[in-house]
């Protein structure tokens, strides 16, 4: 699913301009700002904030970068995983 | 359609399917498909069955190899040297913080580089700004560049398109038009006329003053534009479009693509496509159809393309790479990693700018040389006591020989052999357990990477730890309102979030 901190109002423009369906949470809760970012290294940008979430909920895969390969292969090997 | 292999998918605009190419049979799927005897895995030395493959969409590597003959990877290209093909020239950053999102050569020696809170104009041969222009929340996303017209187009996403004089120095604008309904994506210039991706409510031409000329239908997020010919790419099609009346604009060509389109390149007979995560695409234009080249795998998120004659560069967020055709196929020559994350490409004349995040980069081409291109990533984050899985990729041309090194590590496998195009996991296990950084060295022939390291960080991050249980309002399209959604609820479920910003 998608998420953003900006106003409801410029998210769904953005969605509907792009033709997204996809469930998006709207964070008011400043949920986005208690990552770890420190973390992830320099220079990284804002955006995007990748995060994979395993069946235990616990964090597999916390990225600042826009690697697709990356996050399909995070999600292969906990599908497979069991 | 299969993830190996090769596949040409003709379409011809008509309501009777037209005789397949020689070489190609129609199949139960009523498309067009090449007679193919030299399929190749995508994945070194395992099936292709491994849906963990990524970044290319879902066709294979360049049919430029055959396994089993001598050379591993089949012959080089013609008049091809090995080498080093693209050389980093230096990056430059503004004095105050700027994202840059675009660039556009203005055929003087300049580029215009568009931001997310204004532009600026960066001497080529120098690499120094010679103006920056602060817009506060205007920011520009896209630029297109008509030096002969002596324009330059500005797309804002969510407002109008900026036309700038750009025969002044520096550029000014002189113009901001919006015939469309709603925010639109990219724009491509040539000939005095302005082709705008008005997403869903189409592709716009505007002619010199910005004034609408006429519209084509249908979702449209890529453009490209050469005389009276241009390309509309949208989410699952690409059509080659005759603009010859402006008011009529006729469709001579589709055909379906893999992925939604977000930037494109092209002439009168071929686009060059950046597909995001499904990679770059080349469509040719060949006796009235579209032939669909093997999509080529890139270094991250494929954002921009330009082309420069016969080759063409991408803008991947990791890196910037430079391609051009082998044999018929479309190959990658080399890459560059990028400054920081690459978003837009312009070249000419064997040089290319780009949109490098908070840096702007250019990049020189050495035509006729490639080579092969280790692509790892910088950074592997692993749960304490877990093995660290590191994907290696021959992004380049011809073999690419790896080994690996590390303090208190093993690595399986030890050696790689990778064709262009292919990509293998190793696994790597530390004998002690992890140190808060640990290093991977990687030893490969890559021209100009020899060796590189992978940093392997322990449990940071917050990786392997439970995700702090949350509750928030959400969205689900074309539903108005908002519903609570919690993690709790999804417990035994795969969650995968990612964040962004609108603009």
């Amino acid at each position: 699913m998608l998420a953003s901190p900006d106003p409801e109002g410029m998210v769904r423009d953005f969605l509907s301009a792009h033709d997204v369906e996809l469930t998006t949470l709207l964070d008011n809760e400043g949920v986005y700002r208690r990552y770890d970012r420190d973390a992830l290294g320099e220079s990284h940008a804002p955006y995007p904030l990748h995060v994979v979430v395993d069946r235990d909920g616990v964090i597999r895969h916390l990225s600042t970068d826009s690697d697709p390969d990356a996050i399909v292969g995070v999600l292969h090997g906990l599908l497979e995983g069991g | 359609m299969r993830k190996t292999g090769l596949a040409i998918l003709w379409w011809m605009g008509g309501c009777s399917p037209e005789p397949c190419p020689s070489g190609s049979v129609r199949l139960d799927d009523g498309l067009c498909h090449l007679v193919d005897d030299e399929s190749k895995p995508a994945r070194a030395g395992s099936d292709d069955t491994d849906t963990a493959h990524g970044g290319g969409g879902d066709s294979g590597p360049p049919d430029s190899a055959d396994p089993g003959t001598d050379p591993p990877c089949g012959a080089p290209p013609d008049s091809w040297s090995l080498g080093d093909p693209i050389q980093a020239l230096g990056a430059s950053e503004t004095d105050e913080f700027m994202e840059h999102l675009d660039v556009a050569l203005l055929g003087d020696g300049r580029a215009l580089v568009g931001a997310n809170n204004g532009w600026s104009v960066l001497d080529v041969d120098s690499g120094s700004f010679t103006h920056v222009a602060w817009a506060g929340a205007r920011s520009v996303f896209r630029l297109a560049a008509d030096p002969e017209a002596g324009l330059a187009w500005g797309g804002t996403q969510s407002r109008g398109l900026y036309r700038f004089d750009i025969t002044v120095d520096p550029p000014v604008v002189v113009g901001e038009h919006r015939p469309w309904a709603g925010w639109h994506g990219d724009v491509a210039a040539s000939e005095a006329h302005a082709l705008v991706a008005a997403l869903e409510d189409g592709a716009w031409l505007l002619d010199a003053t910005g004034a609408p000329l006429g519209q084509l239908a249908g979702t449209v997020t890529a453009v490209a534009l050469d005389g009276t010919i241009g390309w509309v790419a949208g989410h699952s099609t690409v059509r080659r479009v005759d603009w010859s009346d402006p008011s009529e604009p006729v469709v001579t060509a589709t055909v379906a693509i893999p992925a939604p389109a977000t930037d494109a390149a092209g002439s009168a007979d071929r686009v060059v496509l950046a597909l995001g995560g499904g990679g770059v695409l080349v469509v040719d234009h060949v006796d009235d159809a579209l032939v669909l080249h093997p999509t080529l795998p890139t270094h991250g998120a494929a954002y921009g393309v330009a082309l420069d004659g016969d080759s063409f560069w991408a803008a991947t967020w990791f890196s910037v790479s430079v391609g051009g055709m082998a044999g018929g196929v479309p190959t990658w020559w080399g890459d560059e990693p990028a400054a920081r994350y690459a978003l837009g490409v312009d070249a000419s004349g064997g040089r290319a700018v780009a949109a490098d995040w908070t840096r702007v980069s250019r990049f020189a081409y050495s035509e006729g040389l490639g080579g092969p291109e280790l692509r790892v990533p910088s950074r592997v984050d692993v749960a304490a006591g877990d093995p660290a899985a590191v994907t290696v990729e021959n992004g380049g041309a011809g073999l690419l020989s790896v080994s690996f090194a590390g303090e208190g590590m093993t690595v399986e496998p030890s050696e790689l052999a990778l064709c262009p195009g292919e990509w293998d996991r190793v696994v790597v296990t530390a004998s002690a357990g992890w140190a808060e950084a640990s290093a991977l060295e990687v030893h490969s022939d890559d021209p100009d990477e020899a060796t590189v390291s992978v940093d392997i960080i322990a449990a940071a991050a917050g990786i392997g730890q439970p995700h702090e249980p949350f509750t928030l309002q959400a969205i689900t399209p074309p539903a108005a309102g908002t519903t609570p959604w919690s993690l709790a609820e999804h417990a035994g479920e795969l969650v995968y979030i990612a964040w962004f910003a609108p603009t």
